[in-house]
C-alpha cells in the first residue's frame, strides 16, 4: 500500500486511483484520534507532508473535530471561508438540541457540495480529488466538502483554429470549465452530460455530451458502448481515447476529430453529433465525423455568405493542389509533355538539362526535404523559427537549384504544394493528404495520368465506403440525403433549415426562420 | 442505427451507377459500330435502342413491384429453378464476356492513343485487377456512393468538351438526316439495343434499392440520360469529322478530346480527359465485376459472392488477352451484342407472359 501512495505522490497521477483498491474500506471508528491516525498512516505522515490537519472545537456541539485536506488539491481560501469560519462561528446549541452531522453539513457549512461518508476508502478518494474531510469526535460518519482547487490556466484564445471574426474562447484542461464554455453557448435544458469512466486500473471520467432532443439515441448508445469496451489500464488524454474508440486505427482516414473551440463543439452538438470531454484535455472529441467536418472551419459560418464560400473554394482548390500537383507535374513532364505550351516546355527542358536525376527522384528529394523542414519547424524554439524558415525556403531551395540538384520549376511546385497543405484546416486531413501525395507520386511515375486516375478512383471508392460510427464519410452528398446543403458551399443561413439526415437526428427541421425573406 | 447502414442505395446513387455503366460506351469503339450501321444518322440509334428497351423495362417494373423481388427472384418464381438458373447463367456470360472484351478495348485505346510503348497486359492488370477489383470489392454501397461523387463531374466535363469543340462543328455534316434509311436504322437499333440491356440486368439489384419508386425513377433516367448523351456525342463526331471520314477514325472520343480547346492557352487538354475517362472506366468495370460475381454466385449457389470478384477479375484479364488485336475483338463484340440484345429485349416479355399465365391458371 505504501508503495502505491509513494507513487501517487511522486507525481504519477496515472496510477492515482489504482491505489484505491488497496485502501481498506473499513468504517470510521467513533474515536476521532483513531480515525485521524489511520488516515495519516494511509498518507504516510510524517514522511509525506501532503495531508494537512486542522484541529478545532465546534461550539454548537461542543466537541472537537479535525479538518483534513490535501495541499495542492484543495483550495485553502475556500476551506477557511466556507468550512472553518462557519464551524467556529456556530452558536452553542441548547442541551439535547445539538445538530447532527447532517445538520452541520446542511446548516452550518457554506460550501455548495458536501456529502457524508463512512469509510476510509471513500475518504482517501475524496481527499485526493481535492475534497475536504471533516471528522467529528464521537461520530462514525464524516463530512466530505467539495473544495477542489486544482490549478487551471485561464480560458485563452485558440491556437490552432484561429478566426478573424467570431468568438475567441478555447477549451482548457479543466473539464468543468469546458462544460461551462459549451453551456454558455448552448443554453438548452436538454443538453445532456453523462459520465462514463474509462480505464481499468485508474478510471478517468469522460463526459459524453449530446442534445437529447436531436442526437440519435442509437448513436449515443454506440458511442457509450465503444467507451465501455475500452480495455486499457489508464487513459490520460482524449487523444489516446480517440485512437481507442475509432473503428479503423490503421486507416489514413480519421473517424473522429478534436476541436478546441467551444462554439464549434456546440454547433456539432446542434447537428446531432456527440461531444466527448475529458479532464486534462484542452479539446473536445467529436464523433462521428464526415468529410465536411474536416473540410469546414468555424469561420465559414461567421463570415458573410460570399466571403465564407470564397474561402471554401480556395480550400477545395488547395486540397486538390496539395494532393495531386506533384503527381500531375511528374505525369505531365514524363508522360504528357504536349500539355505544356511549347515555350514553357523548352524552358523546363533547359533547366532540367543540367539536373542529373530522374524527375521522380528529384521530386522525392525536395518533397522529403520539405517534410523534414516542417517537422523541424514544429520543434525549433520560437526565436529560431523564422530563421529556419528563411534558411529552409530560400537558401536551401536556391542552393539546391544552383547545385543542379533540382530544377527551379520543381521548387515552385513543391512550395505551392506545401503552402496549399497549410490551408487545410484539420490536422487529420492535412497529414492524410501529405501521406497520400507520395502514393500519387508513385502512381504517376508508373503510369502518368492513367496511374493517377486509377489511384484516385480507388481512393474515392475507399473514402466513400468507410463509415464513422455508421455515418458514411461523404454523406449527405453521397449517399444523398436531404440536408442543409452545407457541403462544398454553404447556402445562406436562412436556408440552412434541415439538419444532416445522415446523422438521423430526431428533429430534422431547425426552427423556421421568422419574418419574410429579404426584409 | 444510422439509416444508411441498411445497405440499401437511393435513387441518385442508382442513377449514377447506371450512368457509369452505360454512358461511358461513347468513349470506346461503340460509336464505330453505330456509325457503320447508321452512317450520318447514327446519332438517332441510341435513342431508338433506348426506345426499344423502354417497353420491356415498363413491362418489368410492375412485375418487380408485384413480386417485390429482384430479377433473379422473379426468374426463380416464374420460370422455375432450372430454367431460371440457365437464364441467370446466360446473363452472366453476356456481361462477363462483355467485361473482358471491353476491358481489352480500353487497354487498346490507351496503348494506341496515349502510351504507345506500354504493354496491353500492364494496362489490363492495373485497370481490372487493380482499381476495378478494389472498387467492386468495397461493395455495392461504396460503388453507388463513388459513382454519385464522380458522375456529376462526368456530366459537367461532357458539356465542357462539347463546348470546347463547338467552334469546329459543322451542322450540315449530319445530313442526310435519315442516314442509311429508316428501316435499316430501326433494324440495327434493335440489334444493338443490348448497349442498354444493362437497364434490364440491373433489376437483379432491385432488393438493394431503397424503394420501388427510387428504382423506377433511377431506371428511367438512367436509360434516357446516357442515351441522349450518346446521341449528342455521335452527332458531334459526325459534325466534327464528317462522313465518311468519321468511319475511319478508330476512337472518335479520343480524337475529339485532342481537338478540344479551352480558351487559347490550354489547347492540349486530352490528358485531363484521359484521367477522367479512366476514373470512369475503373468504376465501369468495377460495377461489371460486381454484377458478374453476383450473378455467378447465384448460378453456383455461393452466398459469399464477393469472394468470386478476384478470380473473375483475373479471368477477365486472361480472356481479354486472347484477341490478337482490337479488330478481332470487335467482331466478337458485335456477335455478343446481337445475341444479348435478343435476350434483354425478350426476357421481360417472357416474364410478363408467364405472369399472365400464372394469373389465368390461378383463376
Amino acid at each position: 500500500m505504501s508503495d502505491f501512495l509513494k507513487r501517487l505522490f511522486s507525481g504519477n497521477s496515472a496510477e492515482d486511483k489504482s491505489s484505491l483498491g488497496k485502501v481498506p474500506d473499513d468504517p470510521f471508528s467513533e474515536r476521532l484520534d483513531d480515525n485521524v491516525k489511520q488516515l495519516e498512516e494511509l498518507f504516510l505522515y510524517p514522511t509525506n507532508d501532503t495531508l494537512k490537519v486542522r484541529a478545532l472545537n465546534i461550539p454548537s456541539i461542543n466537541r472537537s473535530a479535525k479538518v483534513l485536506f490535501i495541499a495542492g488539491a484543495a483550495d485553502t481560501d475556500m476551506i477557511n471561508d466556507h468550512i472553518i469560519r462557519p464551524l467556529l462561528a456556530s452558536q452553542p446549541a441548547e442541551e439535547g438540541n445539538e445538530p447532527s452531522v447532517d445538520g452541520i453539513k446542511d446548516n452550518i457549512l457554506t460550501v455548495s457540495g458536501s456529502e457524508t461518508i463512512a469509510d476510509f476508502r471513500e475518504a482517501v478518494r475524496r481527499l485526493i480529488n481535492g475534497n475536504t474531510v471533516i471528522l467529528i469526535d464521537g461520530e462514525k460518519t464524516a463530512i466530505a466538502a467539495d473544495t477542489a482547487g486544482f490549478e487551471t490556466r485561464s480560458v485563452a484564445e485558440p491556437t490552432r483554429e484561429i478566426v478573424i471574426k467570431g468568438p475567441n474562447h478555447a477549451f482548457v484542461e479543466a473539464v468543468d470549465v469546458n462544460k461551462s464554455l459549451i453551456r454558455r453557448q448552448l443554453k438548452d435544458h436538454r443538453l445532456v452530460s453523462e459520465t462514463v469512466s474509462v480505464g481499468n486500473e485508474s478510471p478517468q471520467n469522460v463526459s459524453v455530451l449530446y442534445l437529447d432532443n436531436i442526437a440519435d439515441k442509437a448513436l449515443v448508445r454506440n458511442v457509450k458502448d465503444r467507451l465501455e469496451k475500452v480495455d486499457k489500464d489508464a487513459i490520460l488524454t482524449l487523444a489516446a481515447l480517440e485512437e481507442l474508440i475509432e473503428e479503423r486505427p490503421y486507416s489514413l482516414f480519421p473517424s473522429t476529430m478534436t476541436t478546441e473551440r467551444p462554439d464549434r463543439a456546440s454547433s456539432f452538438l446542434l447537428e446531432g453529433h456527440v461531444v466527448l470531454l475529458m479532464d486534462n484535455s484542452p479539446d473536445a472529441l467529436i464523433a462521428p465525423i464526415t468529410f465536411w467536418s474536416l473540410f469546414h472551419t468555424a469561420e465559414d459560418q461567421f463570415l458573410r455568405w460570399a466571403y465564407g464560400n470564397f474561402a471554401r473554394i480556395m480550400r477545395l482548390i488547395a486540397l486538390f493542389i496539395a494532393l495531386l500537383v506533384p503527381a500531375a507535374y511528374l505525369a505531365v513532364i514524363t508522360f504528357h509533355p504536349e500539355m505544356i505550351p511549347t515555350d514553357l516546355l523548352l524552358a523546363i527542358a533547359g533547366t532540367r538539362e543540367r539536373v542529373p536525376f530522374p524527375s521522380l527522384l528529384e521530386l522525392l528529394l525536395l518533397e522529403i526535404t520539405f517534410e523534414i523542414l516542417r517537422e523541424a519547424g514544429v520543434r525549433v524554439p520560437t526565436p529560431l523559427g523564422t530563421t529556419i524558415g528563411i534558411v529552409g525556403a530560400l537558401i536551401l531551395g536556391q542552393a539546391a537549384v544552383q547545385a543542379n540538384l533540382v530544377s527551379p520549376l520543381l521548387v515552385v511546385v513543391i512550395a505551392i504544394t506545401g503552402l496549399s497543405n497549410f490551408a487545410l484546416p484539420e490536422v487529420g486531413l492535412s497529414v492524410m493528404v501529405r501521406i497520400l501525395r507520395f502514393g500519387f507520386l508513385i502512381a504517376a511515375h508508373l503510369l502518368g495520368f492513367v496511374g493517377i486516375a486509377l489511384a484516385f478512383a480507388a481512393l474515392l471508392a475507399y473514402a466513400a465506403s468507410i463509415k464513422s460510427f455508421g455515418v458514411p464519410f461523404f454523406s449527405p452528398l453521397s449517399p444523398h440525403f436531404p440536408s442543409s446543403r452545407d457541403l462544398f458551399m454553404r447556402p445562406v443561413l436562412r436556408k440552412q433549415q434541415l439538419r444532416p439526415q445522415s446523422m438521423s437526428p430526431q428533429e430534422d427541421q431547425r426552427a423556421e426562420p421568422e419574418g419574410g425573406g429579404g426584409s | 442505427m444510422i439509416r444508411v447502414s441498411d445497405g440499401k442505395i437511393g435513387a441518385r446513387e442508382f442513377f449514377a451507377i447506371l450512368y457509369a455503366m452505360m454512358a461511358i460506351r461513347i468513349t470506346n469503339s461503340t460509336p464505330n459500330l453505330l456509325l457503320d450501321a447508321g452512317l450520318t444518322a447514327a446519332w438517332a440509334m441510341p435513342l431508338l435502342s433506348a426506345a426499344f428497351l423502354f417497353g420491356p423495362l415498363l413491362l418489368l417494373l410492375p412485375l418487380l413491384k408485384k413480386y417485390n423481388a429482384g430479377l433473379l427472384g422473379l426468374l426463380d418464381t416464374l420460370t422455375g429453378n432450372t430454367v431460371g438458373r440457365l437464364i441467370t447463367f446466360a446473363m452472366f456470360v453476356a456481361i462477363f464476356s462483355s467485361t473482358s472484351l471491353n476491358s481489352r478495348n480500353y487497354a487498346d485505346i490507351v496503348t494506341t492513343m496515349y502510351y504507345s510503348e506500354t504493354s496491353v497486359l500492364l494496362i489490363l492488370v492495373v485497370l481490372i485487377l487493380g482499381a476495378s477489383f478494389y472498387i467492386a470489392h468495397r461493395g455495392l454501397e461504396a460503388i453507388g456512393r463513388t459513382a454519385l461523387l464522380v458522375v456529376p463531374v462526368f456530366l459537367l466535363t461532357s458539356v465542357l468538351l462539347v463546348i470546347g469543340v463547338a467552334e469546329q462543328l459543322n451542322i450540315l455534316y449530319v445530313f442526310p438526316i435519315a442516314g442509311s434509311g429508316p428501316v435499316e436504322l430501326v433494324k440495327n437499333s434493335a440489334a444493338y439495343s443490348a448497349f442498354y440491356g444493362d437497364i434490364i440486368l440491373v433489376a437483379i439489384l432491385y432488393a438493394h434499392v431503397r424503394t420501388h419508386n427510387a428504382f423506377r425513377k433511377a431506371a428511367i433516367w438512367g436509360l434516357w440520360v446516357p442515351a441522349v448523351k450518346m446521341a449528342v456525342f455521335l452527332a458531334v463526331y459526325v459534325m466534327m469529322f464528317d462522313y465518311p471520314a468519321v468511319m475511319n477514325i478508330a476512337f472518335p472520343y479520343h480524337h475529339l478530346t485532342r481537338m478540344a480547346m479551352l480558351g487559347s492557352l490550354a489547347n492540349h487538354v486530352e490528358a485531363l480527359f484521359l484521367a477522367l475517362w479512366f476514373v470512369g472506366a475503373a468504376l465501369h468495370f468495377g460495377i461489371y465485376l460486381y454484377l458478374s460475381a453476383y450473378l455467378l454466385g447465384k448460378v453456383v449457389n455461393y452466398k459469399q459472392f464477393e469472394h468470386l470478384i478476384l478470380p473473375l477479375a483475373g479471368t477477365a484479364v486472361v480472356l481479354g488477352m486472347i484477341p490478337d488485336n482490337h479488330l478481332q475483338g470487335e467482331l466478337w463484340r458485335m456477335l455478343l451484342l446481337e445475341v444479348s440484345s435478343g435476350m434483354f429485349l425478350l426476357l421481360p416479355v417472357l416474364l410478363w407472359t408467364l405472369d399472365r399465365f400464372r394469373k389465368k391458371a390461378k383463376q
